[in-house]
């Protein structure tokens, strides 16, 4: 706001525009950052590359392609895929299933820490944050590698047992496979689980646990009936926290999942740069995009998320 | 203090201690709450009385001592297996929860029939007056209401004991005094025990049977309200519960009445007190500003009196304030007036002299 307006009209705006004065910084990065270069890929999936040229006359055919059907459909895992380019629905199919075991495992880990960490620790909780942090102090790609110095052939975990004696010779399905790739992710988005889930088990009310002890809950019934629900809000954030990001995740799967653990990430990637067909990478981006979107809502849905915020406001 | 065992005791308590680190938050504590009594511990913060209410809800473990409930000993029984429930200050209302669920909370484990349980919840919520607001969110209460289903959470369990932590507190001063009333026939009409926790004094006069007076973990005295007014034992009780005017002095004569030699004021008279006093205690005359008087003609025999000077004087309708500066006395002495016609309003002037007396039996020795 220009400093030569009258202070009374300032204050006539009021609040909101001030609200918007200090939110216009976000905005113009996320102006920059998100609107401009998702309108541009919705704008490149209805183009078709030429060779070196792009044909900016429109098109559904990107697609048509990632669903157009096939006589002969392809089976993986024992399921029917009907497309003649199966690759993308089984990639994301798979994507899918791997981010909802690395979800359910990130909770499964970090609800115990945050919990410990709300209820167990009175004293230095700045400090046991930090520790828990500490892992971040490196870098992702680090963090990536050191998973493959203990899984690998020759790795930590191999060379353990073969000197204990327990197997002879190295386990080989340890990395380049799925399960990597869900440990690796697990082990990277724990930190940022634990942070949701630690403030909202915080806020609960101390004497609400007193009470549901008072009116003949055992510790396991209090929890149950209302600790769990009550930190609900902040383990469905950190679900979607994890889940929405891993989805698309390309780095890892290249580093440790080998031929096996591809996901839908690696097929973008690819289809950008080294098939070259970057409206078609563009297309399945903006599908990949909807189908997590709709996936985050059903679940905030099936929950009952709004009616858990309006109440727990 | 109250030790010999009364006929229907629900609580008796035992040498009760419960230390933090180097601090005894109650120290020491023994006494018998009967069946059906709205019993009341009294106190300012930080005297031990929400500790020793926690101790009963099982919340919190005595250090030492032992708590019978009901002739069970509570050491070891967790607070969910005690016939007991809170209504807790913040009164600790389930936001996840609407009233019906809040309410039904302590009964789900009984796993009673649909029908009846949904009939103990009605009538609990009847006996609060909370019908109509079944489905209300805890959110959409306001606060006497909430404290309301607190109450009804509470009573519906029927538990033998209510405890209840500064439930009034939260509350503006009308709904507090109308919540009062209701709280007392409410205890009338189930019966139940109730066991009180306040720090307002005026609240544990209106609703105790009995109210134990608390202070740096003891109990200074257990009685009635008329009792702890008329009769109390100790300084510290007499200028909790009310106002007093405390002379001080020596005793010089024990009879049938005591006299005190209180230096510049005189001699005074006050009848003769349970407590052990001995010729040269040091010891206090106390006496209510009510049972004051202004002299105007000479002194009836058998009459205290003390001569001060009019500090300052309040016109409360119905009666009126003065404050009296009495030499030798640090305080100003505290007179309460009743406009009967026997007193008209606003006769002395500010800095006059004024002649106060009060019969000696309407005095008080205290020891402390």
């Amino acid at each position: 706001m220009p400093d030569a307006m009258p202070r009374q009209t300032a204050a006539g705006f009021s609040g909101l525009a001030a609200g918007y004065a200090l939110l216009s910084p976000a905005m113009l990065i996320i102006v920059a950052m998100l609107v401009a270069p998702m309108l541009a890929l919705v704008t490149l999936s209805f183009w078709t590359q030429n060779g070196f040229e792009l044909d900016t006359s429109f098109t559904l055919a990107n697609y048509w392609a990632l669903i157009e059907p096939a006589d002969e459909p392809t089976m993986w895992m024992g399921i029917p895929f009907p497309f003649k380019n199966p690759v993308y629905a089984i990639l994301m199919l798979k994507s899918l299933v791997m981010s909802l075991a690395v979800t359910a495992a990130v909770i499964l880990i970090a609800y115990p820490m945050a919990y410990f960490l709300a209820f167990r620790v009175t004293r230095y909780k700045a400090l046991w944050i930090i520790i828990i942090t500490i892992p971040f102090w490196t870098s992702y790609l680090l963090r990536v590698f050191s998973w493959k110095i203990m899984l690998g052939f020759n790795g930590v975990i191999n060379s353990g047992l073969m000197s204990l004696g327990i197997i002879s010779e190295p386990l080989s399905f340890l990395l380049y496979n799925p399960p990597a790739v869900v440990i690796t992710l697990t082990h990277a988005w724990v930190t940022f689980a634990v942070l949701p889930i630690y403030v909202s088990l915080e806020k609960i009310d101390r004497s609400l646990l007193e009470a549901a002890t008072d009116l003949g809950d055992s510790k396991w019934q209090r929890f149950r009936r209302v600790t769990l629900p009550l930190s609900l809000p902040g383990t469905i954030s950190a679900a979607l926290l994890v889940f929405i990001p891993t989805v698309g995740d390309y780095v890892t799967p290249t580093l440790v999942g080998g031929p096996g653990g591809t996901m839908i990430g690696n097929s973008i990637q690819s289809l950008f740069l080294k098939q070259d067909n970057s409206p078609r990478g563009a297309a399945l981006s903006i599908v990949m995009m909807a189908i997590v979107a709709l996936l985050s809502l059903l679940f905030m849905w099936a929950v009952g998320y709004r009616k858990i915020r309006a109440r727990s406001a | 203090m109250m030790t010999e065992p009364m006929a229907d005791t629900i609580i008796s308590l035992k040498d009760v201690r419960r230390d933090f680190g180097p601090v005894a938050a109650v120290d020491g504590v023994s006494f018998d709450i009967a069946r059906g009594e709205f019993f009341s511990m009294l106190g300012p913060s930080g005297c031990g009385k929400t500790t020793l209410l926690r101790m009963l809800a099982g919340l919190d473990q005595p250090t030492a001592g032992s708590i019978l409930l009901d002739g069970q000993p509570m050491a070891g029984v967790p607070a969910n297996l005690r016939p007991t429930n809170m209504v807790f200050q913040s009164y600790a209302i389930f936001p996840h929860l609407n009233v019906v669920e809040n309410v039904s909370y302590g009964l789900k484990r009984l796993k009673l029939a649909r029908a009846e349980e949904k009939a103990r919840v009605d009538q609990a919520l009847a006996l609060v007056k909370l019908e109509g607001y079944e489905q209300r969110g805890a959110h959409q209460l306001s606060g006497g209401q909430r404290q309301r289903v607190a109450l009804a959470r509470a009573l519906v369990c029927r538990p033998k004991v209510l405890l209840l932590d500064e439930p009034l507190g939260a509350l503006d001063k009308k709904l507090r005094e109308e919540m009062q009333v209701e709280l007392r026939s409410l205890q009338r009409s189930v019966g139940i025990t109730f066991v009180f926790v306040t720090h307002d004094q005026e609240e544990a006069l209106t609703l105790s049977d009995r109210i134990a007076v608390m202070a740096r973990g003891k109990v200074l005295q257990i009685d009635t309200a008329t009792g702890l007014y008329e009769r109390p034992y100790c300084r510290e009780v007499a200028e909790f519960i009310g106002t007093m005017n405390l002379f001080a002095g020596r005793v010089t004569k024990i009879g049938h009445e005591i006299s005190v030699d209180a230096g510049s004021i005189g001699t005074l008279r006050a009848p003769a007190s349970e407590a052990r006093i001995s010729v040269g205690d040091a010891v206090h005359v106390a006496v209510r500003p009510e049972k004051l008087s202004v002299l105007t003609g000479k002194a009836r025999t058998g009459t205290n009196v003390v001569t001060g000077k009019l500090v300052a004087s309040t016109y409360l309708g119905d009666r009126s304030r003065y404050l009296v500066q009495v030499p030798g006395v640090p305080a100003p002495v505290s007179v309460s007036l009743q406009h009967d016609g026997q007193h008209a309003a606003g006769v002395a002037l500010p800095g006059s002299k004024i002649n106060l007396a009060w019969p000696a039996s309407a005095g008080i020795v205290l020891t402390a």
